[in-house]
């Protein structure tokens, strides 16, 4: 009989306190071995085909940079990247970020991560031009504490972002669950579904230019301060089947989703 | 036990047996942390008290903690309860544990006043033989909202509910989500929301609810709560006069659309208040016209 390490080799991450941040370089799977916490960037992802697993433990940022970046840097190409399974939290900026400046950050997974408390939003997509980031799945995440950005947070700068699926996540204390905008690029055929997003400062689900036929469906969403799901000036998205009550506004859609709001219920608690 | 420091632990692989109070306790002292801990692949059986149980008090922080892949058994009170009693319980995780024989609920999460507890998931979860819940969202003067139960198979819940939310004393129990549960054979409803102070914005969907002996699902003067494409099967076995579905005359703006409740005495039983789809109770095909064919229609045998 094979061995664990040989049907899937794996190398250990070191926990501890780190200066210098961890670039994990080579495809292959990694695991933790305790809890890292990082002065700078703890775990920097340039190469595809990598999956770490975080094993339960703990990735807690530093005072100046990322918990997990995914770097997509000019020329790259990272698909088939894989973190799982353990907690990102108290990052200085964003806690995972997904960076396709002019490469690629497609088909990647972020999957049953506990991530909290960075400055700015849990996770940060920003495709800038030429870059892509098509088809990664972020799935049954937990996301918290965080005054200054949303669970999850995309911003099309140039670059394309379609074919993306946020699904079954919880969200809860952040100032948006879901933020889908840009000011150039492509930003389609993304799926946000089956989460529960509670009590924000700002909306539960924006989707901004230059949005177009993304599917907003089955989200249960509460007590945003503002709209439970705000389309604005976008269209071709499809918003179904959500419930949404206690909002500080009414849903508000200035460009009509196509169907509007079909069988959503919204009411003011 | 694996640790690096203080408030970041892994146990793993532990077995607790036959302990005279909790098989895990956390319960730090006012303003404390109880955040990033795991317990996985573990075994907690026979305890006197709960099995594992994370205590919130006042000014006390219970976040991003997970329980996974543990066997808990055998306890003299819930078998994992989470309990914002006066302080913050948020985005925990609780998963694949099988949790049997438990003389209280199965999985508890509990707000005191001035407490919450919110943004947790549960799921895959296989919760058998309790005593009284299989899981139970109580706020009982503080809040339990936007929280997840998912893929839980319950069975057994003696006493109460397979899923009961309920809020009193001024507390909330709003905007949770149960989906895709499979609940059989508890003692008197499959899901209860009961409302005595605030119980909205809840969805219940694409859950399998076999009635026990009282009613698959019953909603008790709550709103705007959302009862979306059950399945209730009533089982004559276990009580002749149960209910499919079930909203008391207090309850109010809930909507239930696109379930099916077989075999009940009374299949649907809809507040005037609430809004709901056409009950079609006809036998053979479908028609294409009329309330067969309405995407909202519940169905009724």
């Amino acid at each position: 009989m094979k061995t664990m390490a040989q049907v899937e080799p794996r190398t250990p991450i070191e926990g501890g306190i780190i200066t210098n941040e961890i670039v994990l370089g080579v495809a292959g799977s990694y695991y933790l071995t305790g809890n890292i916490n990082a002065t700078g960037t703890a775990i920097r992802i340039v190469k595809e085909n990598i999956t770490l697993d975080l094993n339960g433990f703990s990735l807690t940022g530093g005072a100046t940079d990322i918990g997990v970046h995914v770097d997509g840097r000019p020329g790259a190409a990272l698909g088939n990247v894989t973190v799982k399974n353990g907690r990102v939290t108290g990052s200085s900026d964003q806690a995972v970020q997904f960076d396709p400046v002019s490469g690629q950050c497609s088909g990647n997974v972020i999957r049953e991560c506990t991530v909290s408390e960075p400055f700015f939003s849990c996770i940060y997509i920003v495709p800038a031009s030429g870059g892509q980031c098509d088809g990664n799945t972020i799935d049954r995440c937990t996301f918290s504490r965080t005054d200054n950005g949303s669970a999850v947070s995309v911003f099309t700068l140039g670059g394309s972002f379609n074919g993306n699926v946020i699904r079954g996540c919880a969200m809860t204390d952040l100032s948006s669950g879901v933020s889908l905008s840009g000011s150039t690029g492509e930003l389609r055929n993304c799926t946000v579904a089956d989460c529960v997003i509670e009590t924000m400062g700002g909306s539960g689900i924006n989707i901004f230019p230059p949005a177009h036929g993304n599917l907003i469906k089955n989200n249960v969403i509460r007590s945003p301060t503002d709209q439970g799901i705000w389309v604005a000036s976008s269209t071709g998205n499809r918003v179904e089947n959500n419930h949404i009550t206690g909002t500080g506004e009414s849903p508000d859609s200035t460009t009509a989703c196509d169907p509007p709001m079909r069988a959503s219920v919204c009411s003011k608690g | 036990m694996r640790s690096a420091d203080a408030g970041q632990c892994v146990f793993e692989g532990l077995t607790v047996q036959r302990s005279a109070n909790n098989g895990f306790l956390f319960k730090p002292s006012a303003s404390g942390l109880l955040e990033s801990i795991a317990i996985r692949d573990s075994v907690v059986a026979r305890t006197a008290k709960q099995g594992i149980f994370f205590v919130a008090g006042p000014g006390v922080s219970c976040r991003q903690n997970e329980i996974a892949d543990c066997i808990v058994t055998e306890t003299g009170d819930t078998a994992i309860e989470i309990n914002g009693t006066a302080g913050v319980a948020a985005a925990n995780r609780i998963a694949r544990c099988a949790l049997s024989f438990v003389n209280g609920v199965g999985v508890g999460l509990y707000s005191g006043t001035g407490g919450t507890n919110r943004g947790n998931l549960v799921e895959s979860c296989q919760i058998y033989e309790t005593s009284t819940n299989g899981v139970l969202l109580s706020a009982d003067g503080g809040s339990c909202n936007g929280n997840v139960i998912r893929h839980c198979n319950i069975s057994h819940a003696g006493g109460f509910a397979g899923i009961q939310l309920t809020s009193k004393n001024s507390a909330r129990c709003d905007g949770n989500l149960i989906e895709e549960c499979s609940i059989s054979e508890s003692d008197l409803w499959g899901v209860l929301l009961l409302n005595q102070a605030g119980c909205a914005g809840n969805v219940l969907r694409d859950n399998m609810i076999q009635s026990g002996t009282n009613i698959g699902v019953r909603v008790e003067g709550a709103t705007a709560n959302r009862i979306e494409n059950n399945h209730v099967h009533g089982e004559t076995a276990f009580g002749i006069n149960s209910t499919g579905i079930f909203t008391t005359p207090a309850s109010s703006s809930n909507l239930v659309v696109r379930n099916s409740a077989i075999g009940h005495t009374i299949n649907f039983s809809i507040s005037a208040n609430d809004t709901f789809g056409p009950l079609v109770t006809g036998s053979g095909q479908l028609m294409t016209t009329g309330a067969e064919a309405h995407p909202a229609a519940n169905f009724s045998q």
